[in-house]
């Protein structure tokens, strides 16, 4: 039963800290959050070039 | 200075220009005209067969101006052609004069899309007008000058007409004081801007070879295996390094386009002089047109454009929704049977709640849209493959004239239609601080793939295949409408000021390669799968700890959930009956537990506000799950799902409606409450209200404006509540329930 409980915690604490990290990249701007995967395809509007002048 | 371009002011004694054309287009007349010369001049191509230079003076500025052999192409092969192309490529001009023949636009324009590439200022003559008229052809000046970033002027060179305004003209450039000098990129598509990118930081790395020509030129012109531009690069002590790149960019866009380098890049200037052409001419008379342009001319035809792009559309989607059941049915059995083994194995407790009533069914009801949300985007790559997606694109961007967004506007909130993230990134192309704010303030309106799939739940699961397709296309295009309404109203009142023109590119019909669709399905479904098994999984256990605390801690109702269990499996009755009875039994302790949580404690909170919208009767116990889901949304919109799922209890596959062996949509069909019409509202609601956390992060990173973030999120919300209450109300005064 304790065993349960840790994992459950764990679980539950993992859970928290992946998205509290997600609120955080989302309102400090580090990162990305978008989950389009445009990354994949190393295809991200952020990597674009920005043409001289513009 | 020209904005983008090098040159202009010239401060040297004397200007250089450069006369480029087609052959045949009547360069030497205008050169003839400029000055004051008498070439010979005839209507064949390839008079001018080697440069030649005559000079100007205008208001005690000099000029030098260099008639060029007739080219098509700046990667012509022919001698002559090759004398032209090496001219304008290299330093010598400083500003160039494209004479275009009116009469025959679309043709040399190809050769315009080149020279926009050499970044410096272009004057553009369009010569021969009066045969142009003869034809019918009639020409939107206005919009080519400010399609094309430079000064257009008509002229009739044998008469001499245009030729003062054009003496006029030149001079204006040459002291650097048109205003209608601008630079114009011609747009590749991602794949190609993406390796000329690579190529031109290669070429970054010498920086002698970077100033002998534009590096993204002699980029494109590797990508055509220019021999020049190979000579170039050998001669570079980076040639190793661009030589390198070069191999590599042909091979990758030969594998996923399938063609040549220079096959690609033709297909897009052609697709850019097609876009202009049909953007700023008209033509009266009938001409033979290609299929291409017959095809074009009933699928971007003025009325008949947006019924036939709609119709396409609701056929995609409710062939989506009939053929996408099967393979959702069968991921939807899967997940039961893991659900039922979760069960079954692990001891009764906390963490077997998690699995058994959090994380199978909140994950599995996304996956299960997995199939829908892959033949969806198959079907929409196999038209984007074939071009028609780009007339749609061009169909809306008319649309969008109309309103104040325009041109630049548009690819950003093309690309929020998969996340609004990179939508707004992509804003950082516009020039104007104006056009970008108004750009950013309403790409959250455009509908994201995220929340496609509330759509496709709420509509699959209230509406009959064809009218979910129509009820899923009005969610786009009510964002779309709403983004060029706001965009209006912000061009009116907050941000005045002229849009900038842009070209919207028509590639030629072809026939879509397969693979690539295949491959394009198989990206977006993995996407959608890495997004299961991250931020959905830890959503999901979340809501799964508030739907389910303090009350699963209770022990004395753990007691008699247990006992009850017990009694009842006692009893002497029929397998089937026993069955149901503990599944009921199940069901109420899960009820016990989830209305007694944090969630619905929070949701409760929410259900006021919602109330006029979702349970305009106050006839719905269970209105506050709305709430709870709509704030987990949040997060990312596509955790409302799955939310959905924990917060009712359902199984990712459809059972007898019973117990937890109902489906999601079983469940949101029998007893959530919602009707089709509340269903329809809260689709609008989900379209409009509050952007996820992502985008919000974004806009306050690309805005540097926390007044301007949070206007975005307020008035998101306001016109949510507003429409979403505006459908119920609406669709209950029609006599809908």
């Amino acid at each position: 039963m304790a065993l349960q409980n840790v994992i459950l915690f764990l679980a539950v604490a993992l859970a928290a800290w992946f998205i509290l990290r997600r609120c955080l990249r989302s309102a400090t701007g580090n990162g990305c959050t978008s989950g389009c995967g445009a990354c994949r395809a190393k295809n991200c509007a952020a990597r674009r070039p920005v043409e001289p002048g513009r | 200075m020209h904005p983008g371009l090098a040159g202009g002011p010239f401060g040297g004694a004397m200007t250089t220009v450069a006369l480029a054309g087609n052959p045949n287009s009547g360069k030497t007349t205008i050169f003839n005209g400029l000055t004051g010369s008498r070439h010979h001049v005839g209507n064949w191509a390839g008079v001018t067969v080697e440069r030649r230079s005559g000079f100007l003076e205008l208001d005690g500025n000099s000029f030098e101006v260099v008639d060029l052999p007739g080219t098509y192409s700046l990667s012509a092969q022919s001698e002559d052609e090759r004398i032209a192309s090496r001219y304008l490529a290299g330093p010598e001009a400083d500003l160039i004069i494209n004479v275009l023949d009116a009469s025959n636009l679309e043709r040399n324009l190809y050769l315009t899309t080149q020279l926009l590439e050499l970044r410096r200022p272009v004057i553009f003559v369009l010569n021969m007008m009066d045969d142009a008229e003869r034809q019918g052809v009639s020409l939107d000046l206005e919009a080519l000058q400010r399609l094309l970033g430079g000064p257009v002027i008509p002229t009739i060179g044998n008469r001499e007409e245009g030729i003062e305004q054009l003496k006029r003209t030149l001079l204006d450039v040459s002291t650097g004081t048109d205003p209608r000098i601008r630079a114009i990129p011609v747009g590749y598509g991602d794949d190609i801007e993406k390796e000329l990118a690579k190529l031109v930081r290669e070429i970054h790395r010498d920086e002698k070879l970077a100033e002998s020509q534009a590096p993204r030129w002699l980029a494109l012109q590797l990508l055509e295996r220019a021999p020049e531009a190979e000579a170039r690069v050998r001669e570079s002590h980076a040639s190793s390094a661009v030589g390198r790149q070069a191999a590599a960019s042909l091979a990758f866009l030969e594998a996923h386009l399938g063609a040549d380098g220079g096959t690609l890049l033709a297909e897009q200037r052609y697709g850019f002089a097609h876009g202009l052409v049909a953007e700023a001419v008209r033509r009266k008379d009938r001409v033979r047109k290609s299929p291409t342009d017959r095809l074009d001319d009933v699928l971007t035809h003025r009325w008949l454009g947006i019924p036939i792009f709609l119709a396409i559309m609701i056929a995609v989607y409710s062939f989506t929704f009939i053929l996408g059941k099967y393979p959702q049915d069968w991921i939807g059995m899967g997940f039961q049977w893991l659900q039922r083994e979760a069960d079954l194995l692990l001891p009764p407790g906390e963490l077997a709640s998690l699995l058994v009533d959090g994380i199978i069914p909140g994950v599995g009801s996304v996956v299960v849209f997995v199939p829908i949300i892959m033949i969806l985007m198959g079907c929409i790559a196999f038209l984007e493959d074939t071009g028609y997606m780009a007339r749609a694109a061009f169909i809306m961007d008319r649309l969008m004239h109309l309103m104040g967004l325009h041109g630049k506007s548009f690819i950003p909130l093309v690309m929020g239609t998969g996340c609004n993230v990179p939508g707004v990134q992509a804003t950082r192309t516009i020039e104007t601080r104006e056009d970008r704010f108004i750009t950013i303030l309403v790409s959250p309106l455009v509908s994201c793939s995220a929340r496609l799939q509330v759509y496709i739940l709420v509509a699959g699961t209230f509406f009959r295949p064809v009218p979910a397709a129509v009820a899923i296309i009005g969610m786009h295009f009510l964002g779309f409408a709403l983004a060029m309404i706001v965009g209006k109203v912000l061009r009116l009142t907050l941000f005045r000021g002229a849009n900038n023109p842009f070209v919207m590119e028509l590639p030629p019909y072809r026939m879509p390669v397969l693979k690539a669709t295949f491959i394009h399905m198989w990206e977006k479904g993995s996407v959608f799968l890495s997004r299961a098994g991250t931020v959905i999984l830890a959503g999901t256990t979340l809501v799964w700890f508030l739907s389910h605390y303090p009350g699963i801690t209770n022990r004395a109702w753990a007691a008699e959930y247990q006992s009850g269990r017990a009694a009842l499996s006692a009893l002497d009755l029929p397998p089937a009956e026993k069955e149901a009875r503990l599944a009921e039994l199940d069901l109420a302790q899960e009820s016990r537990l989830m209305n007694t949580s944090f969630a619905a404690r929070f949701g409760k909170l929410l259900q006021p506000a919602l109330a006029p919208i979702l349970d305009p009767d106050h006839t719905r116990p269970e209105a506050w799950k709305d709430g709870v889901a709509l704030t987990a949304g949040f997060v990312a919109k596509e955790i409302v799902v799955g939310t959905l799922a924990v917060v009712h209890q359902a199984s990712p596959e459809a059972g007898d409606g019973r117990g937890k062996a109902a489906s999601l949509q079983d469940v949101l069909r029998r007893s959530s409450g919602l009707t089709p019409l509340t269903a329809l509202a809260f689709m609008v609601f989900t379209l409009l209200y509050t952007p996820c956390l992502g985008t919000v992060g974004m806009i306050l990173k690309e805005t540097r404006s926390v007044p301007w973030t949070a206007f975005t999120v307020v008035y998101g919300l306001a016109l949510a509540w507003g429409l979403a209450w505006g459908t119920t109300f609406l669709g209950r005064l029609a006599g809908f329930a």
